[in-house]
């Protein structure tokens, strides 16, 4: 298996375990398989476009970081994700609402709140799934 | 665009949130951090206040000028930048308002 497929089954299994969480309104929990999902799916495209993305503990699991990710000179994700009006302001609002270091801080978030931000990931998720790894 | 230019549009872009007090700082080499504080923000929730920035800065980060930058940008009351407080739900300004009274009470007499 090659390391795009690899990542894309470990992203689908982590944004799975998202909606189970957040089906049992479990939200932190959700939150961070969330992040982990897209974290993974992003790397998927980075490698399938011959890239390699930073696998170092801090730099590997910033969402801003594996998007600066240069292919071929260019920001890869970043510039994509920017040109794309739909999918900008979902981007905007998750890298701005959740990173890695909160993940020991409980969130007293609300279930609509969590719906949006929910929504935000998995369109972004799908998104990069469906144009740039399948 | 030099830090004066870019401080001023992001003002410009932001100019119907009322008494704000807005810091822009470079993070790193592309990093470009907005804080905005504003009493504007009482009872939003953190990702409303994040969907109302970009719905008012979008056209801003697009620029070709800036599309190389990262914006990471936050949006305080100015109570939850002076005291660490949160005040995003009403409950929350229920809280802060009865923290502010004791501490009002407690404050000694001249």
């Amino acid at each position: 298996m090659n390391k795009t497929e690899n990542h894309r089954l470990l992203a689908l299994e982590k944004l799975r375990l998202a909606e189970m969480a957040i089906d049992e309104e479990l939200y932190n929990a959700c939150i961070e398989n969330c992040h982990f999902a897209l974290e993974l799916i992003m790397k998927a495209a980075i490698y399938k476009a011959g890239g390699t993305p930073p696998m170092s503990s801090k730099k590997g699991h910033d969402l801003l970081e594996i998007s600066k990710v240069k292919i071929h000179g260019v920001k890869f994700l970043h510039k994509k994700i920017l040109s794309t009006r739909t999918v900008l302001p979902l981007w905007l609002k998750l890298y701005n609402r959740w990173d890695t270091d909160q993940r020991y801080q409980y969130l007293n978030i609300d279930p609509l709140e969590m719906d949006s931000l929910f929504d935000a990931y998995r369109g972004v998720f799908k998104w990069i799934e469906n144009n740039y790894v399948d | 665009m030099d830090r004066k230019q870019l401080c001023g549009l992001i003002e410009e872009a932001l100019t119907t949130i009322p008494e704000k007090k807005i810091e822009v700082s470079f993070e790193s080499k592309d990093n470009i951090r907005i804080l905005v504080i504003s009493n504007f923000f009482k009872g939003m929730n953190l990702s409303s206040r994040i969907d109302f920035l970009t719905e008012h800065l979008i056209d801003l980060i697009t620029k070709d000028s800036l599309s190389d930058f990262h914006f990471i940008y936050n949006a305080l009351t100015v109570n939850e930048a002076a005291f660490k407080v949160s005040e995003t739900t009403e409950d929350d300004l229920a809280n802060t308002a009865e923290l502010t009274k004791i501490a009002s009470e407690d404050r000694p007499r001249a």
